[in-house]
């Protein structure tokens, strides 16, 4: 300051003596002037050198002092800034006034106006005056970010309509550029007019009211969008507008969304129709499911499921025909029908239903069954004659069998496909779907609607589908339910049949046990038979005739012969009854054998007539085992008369065979006993071996004859005996 | 005159046998068992022997045995009240197996055709 005063002073002293002391005066005035204004001032030589800075400067650049000429080592926090020697160079080309923003290396802002000082036309210099603007810098930086963010295009204009400021998203869309500020906006929007049109920046100024509109404008490189535009005033403290702030936001994607919005509700809404729709064929579906799961029987699962199909809640088909394969038979046959047989019949049927208040499918399949318990004769009387082989791939249905999709015929008596089975069915239009069950084929369906001559839908067919899809299986179920009834039963039988063979078996063993004990004796009695037997003959060998010694001997004789054919029998049981045949009059062997018990039926009040044919003559027989049979079958005959009766021995003799009839007038034979009496141990009595009657069946059995008796309670038992009339040469 | 050994643990029939095939004009020795009848043969020679079976001791299929191995060629009739031991193949070896009965018409034809096979009629 003083060398400025100094400087001034000597020039003003040595220039001009008169009127120095004023020029001090004014001197003195401006220095206080600068010294008191709230600005920076640096005065600079051209070359950058510092002049002079006043006291303000010094403080705004927290400098203590200014001890040298050269800026770079005095004006150190300049030096770094951006714009300082800029402004300073371009002032002194342009020879202009340049203005600054200067953001000093402490964070600080500074507005810096570069004013060039001349003298005589030439440049000496350059006047900085700088302002710290720091606070509406910030302010106005952070403005900057702020409308940055926004997707709104957002710009000031002035009370004469030029722009003042403009956000990025603003100038991009309407090419305004860096060079904005001062532009008329007619012209910015010179190809849209329709901003222009209903100019809501004139109606804020004149109104000082808020305005919203819309406007649809061409955006380059995006093409016609949908603007939403604000405009609002900004006043000064006494309520002038000043400026006008306009807000413009594509809405282009929210007109879009509305209309998306729009189009997905009435998606939605058919949707839901769907839905509904859906749900009800669900339910349908579960409620099928749950009737078909809760019956085992493959009938009423058939009935559910056609009613399913033919129910207007269902299908709502007019009648169905079902046909299952019989995969054993090699068969598709016509299982179940369900349908009316006449428009009559429906119109009855449907008007009940009509009547009736129907309110889930279980309702309605209760209500089918009822109202068409007697509806389905004509239809079941059509299909229960038909079975088509599964070789026969040139039927339809047996076709249809391998095919996965429902198939319509239309018109099918004019079909040669369908012909065939239109005919059968009656129908003129049909539908066959094919029925699976775990991706097997098991039988396929034939829906029509003869009777109300409806078109078949496409809808009704994928429902008849997929009730299939849950009839099939539920098919499947019942009849593998049966399958298995059927092996039960046969397991059953098998399992009574093993009952009765163990039965047999235990029998059996008892017979073994017994045989071995009975053969044991058997040998043991034979013995002195033999030697009992030998004497006799011996003795009758020697003894004169007619002597009572010989006919002692005789009868002695007889008797072990006799014993010795028991002792035979018992031995030879367990073995096989192989006869020893020979010649042998039959009807002799019958009067002898009833001989030789003939005191037994005296003492048992029994009378015996023989009616023996005698043209039989000998037959090939084994006297001893044929004797055995009548001596069982007469003892068992006295045992059944306990009171005494008659017994009649009847032999005829045709057809190649010898009949003969042991007749008795005994208590007869309990029916309980009829299948069992020819095994052996069997007995009613209390004493007897139970071997008799088995002996003698085996031993007829033997002779390739047959044993066989009728019997009445309390009337008698008749023994028959069948004996091939054969003579062994 | 042929010689014929009946083997038989029962006395009564060996006393049977004995007199029914001397009557028939054979000489008969007996035995009344297996062990016995095998001493006897060591000792003497047979044209025909008729052996029981069921017999205490050896039994007579055992005997069986051992006479075909001192002698194949003799002829031996099994004689026995039980007709299973027919099941035993070993009964083979012999001539015949006959079934006892009191009845010895049947012994006797095959003891006659037995040894007139063999020329010892």
């Amino acid at each position: 300051m003083d060398e400025i005063s100094e400087k001034t002073k000597l020039t003003a002293e040595s220039l001009i003596g008169e009127t120095a002391h004023e020029l001090l005066k004014r001197t003195h005035w401006l220095t206080a002037v600068l010294e008191n204004l709230p600005l920076g001032l640096l005065l600079m030589s051209t070359g950058g050198h510092i002049v002079r800075a006043n006291d303000a400067f010094l403080d705004l650049s927290r400098i203590d002092s200014i001890d040298s000429i050269d800026h770079s080592s005095d004006l150190a926090p300049w030096n770094e800034t951006e714009g300082f020697h800029e402004g300073r160079i371009e002032c002194i080309t342009k020879g202009d006034v340049v203005r600054k923003i200067l953001e000093l290396p402490d964070g600080r802002y500074f507005t810096g106006i570069f004013i060039p000082v001349t003298s005589n036309g030439e440049s000496n210099g350059v006047l900085l005056m700088v302002k710290d603007v720091t606070t509406d810098e910030v302010s106005a930086r952070r403005f900057d970010a702020f409308a940055e963010l926004f997707d709104e295009g957002i710009l000031i204009l002035d009370t004469d309509y030029t722009l003042v400021w403009a956000n990025d998203v603003f100038r991009r869309w309407f090419n305004a550029g860096d060079d904005y500020v001062g532009l008329p906006c007619r012209k910015l929007f010179e190809n849209k007019r329709e901003f222009c049109k209903n100019c809501t920046v004139a109606e804020t100024f004149s109104t000082g009211l808020s305005h919203r509109c819309f406007e649809v404008a061409e955006i380059e490189g995006v093409g016609g969008r949908t603007f939403e535009i604000l405009t609002g005033p900004v006043k000064n403290s006494r309520g002038e507008i000043v400026q006008v702030v306009k807000i413009i936001r594509d809405v282009t994607d929210r007109e879009n969304v509305v209309i998306d919005l729009a189009n997905t509700k009435m998606n939605l809404e058919s949707a839901n129709v769907q839905l509904t729709r859906r749900i009800d064929e669900l339910a349908m579906l579960m409620e099928l499911s749950e009737a078909l799961q809760a019956v085992d029987n493959l009938d009423e699962n058939l009935h559910i499921f056609l009613t399913a199909v033919t129910a207007r809640e269902g299908c709502g088909f007019n009648r169905a025909f079902l046909f299952l394969l019989n995969r054993d038979k090699g068969e598709l046959v016509g299982r179940y029908a369900v349908g009316p047989s006449s428009p009559e019949e429906a119109g009855r049927i449907w008007s009940e239903l009509a009547s009736e208040k129907i309110n889930s499918f279980a309702d309605a399949l209760k209500t089918y069954r009822k109202a068409m318990a007697d509806g389905d004769i004509e239809v079941n009387t059509i299909i229960a004659n038909l079975r088509f082989d599964i070789d026969d791939t040139d039927n339809l249905l047996v076709k249809s069998l391998d095919s996965t999709t429902p198939k319509i015929f239309k018109d099918a008596l004019n079909n040669p496909e369908s012909r065939e089975l239109a005919e059968t069915l009656r129908t003129e239009d049909f539908a066959v779907v094919p029925l699976f069950a775990m991706g097997r084929p098991v039988g396929v369906l034939v829906v029509d609607n003869v009777i109300t001559k409806a078109d078949i839908s496409e809808l009704g067919l994928k429902l008849v589908k997929m009730l299939a899809g849950h009839a099939s299986l539920a098919i499947e179920r019942g009849m593998l339910t049966s399958k298995i009834a059927e092996q039960y039963e046969k397991l059953q039988e098998a399992y009574e049949k093993l009952r009765e063979n163990q039965e047999l078996l235990l029998r059996t063993e008892k017979l073994s046990a017994i045989g071995k004990l009975s053969a044991q004796m058997a040998h043991e009695i034979r013995n002195p038979l033999v030697s009992i037997g030998g004497f006799a003959r011996n003795i009758l060998k020697k003894a004169p005739d007619g002597s009572s010694i010989r006919k002692g001997a005789g009868i002695i004789l007889e008797e072990v012969d006799r014993l010795e054919g028991i002792v035979d029998d018992v031995l030879s049981y367990s073995r096989s009854f192989k006869p020893h045949c020979r010649n042998t009059d039959i009807n002799g062997l019958i009067a002898r054998t009833v001989e030789m018990i003939e005191d037994q039926f005296e003492r048992a009040g029994v009378e015996v007539e023989l009616e023996l044919e005698e043209s039989i003559g000998e037959i090939s027989i084994d006297p001893e085992q044929i004797r055995q049979v009548f001596l069982n079958l007469f003892k068992n005959s006295i045992s059944a008369m306990p009171d005494g009766g008659t017994l009649k021995v009847v032999t005829k003799c045709y057809g190649g065979f010898v009949w003969t009839e042991v007749i008795d007038t005994g208590v007869g034979i309990p029916s309980d006993y009829e299948g069992k009496i020819f095994e052996p141990f069997f007995t009613t009595k209390s004493s007897g071996t139970g071997l008799g009657l088995s002996i003698s069946f085996q031993i007829i059995e033997a002779h390739s004859g047959m044993l066989w008796f009728s019997s009445h309670q309390n009337e008698g038992t008749t023994f028959f005996i069948k004996l091939p009339q054969r003579v062994e040469s | 005159m042929a010689k014929i050994l009946i083997v038989d643990d029962e006395a009564n029939i060996r006393t049977l046998y004995e007199t029914e095939f001397e009557d028939e004009g054979y000489e008969v020795s007996t035995a009344e068992s297996a062990q016995e009848a095998l001493d006897i043969i060591s000792k003497e020679n047979f044209d025909l022997i008729i052996l029981d079976i069921r017999m205490p001791g050896v039994d007579g299929i055992s005997a069986l045995e051992k006479i075909m191995v001192k002698n194949r060629n003799l002829p031996v009739l099994i004689n026995s009240a039980y007709p299973a031991y027919k099941d035993n193949f070993l009964t083979w070896l012999a001539e015949d197996y006959i079934i006892k009965s009191s009845d010895l018409g049947y012994l006797k034809k095959k003891v006659a055709e037995t040894l007139e096979k063999r020329g010892k009629a």
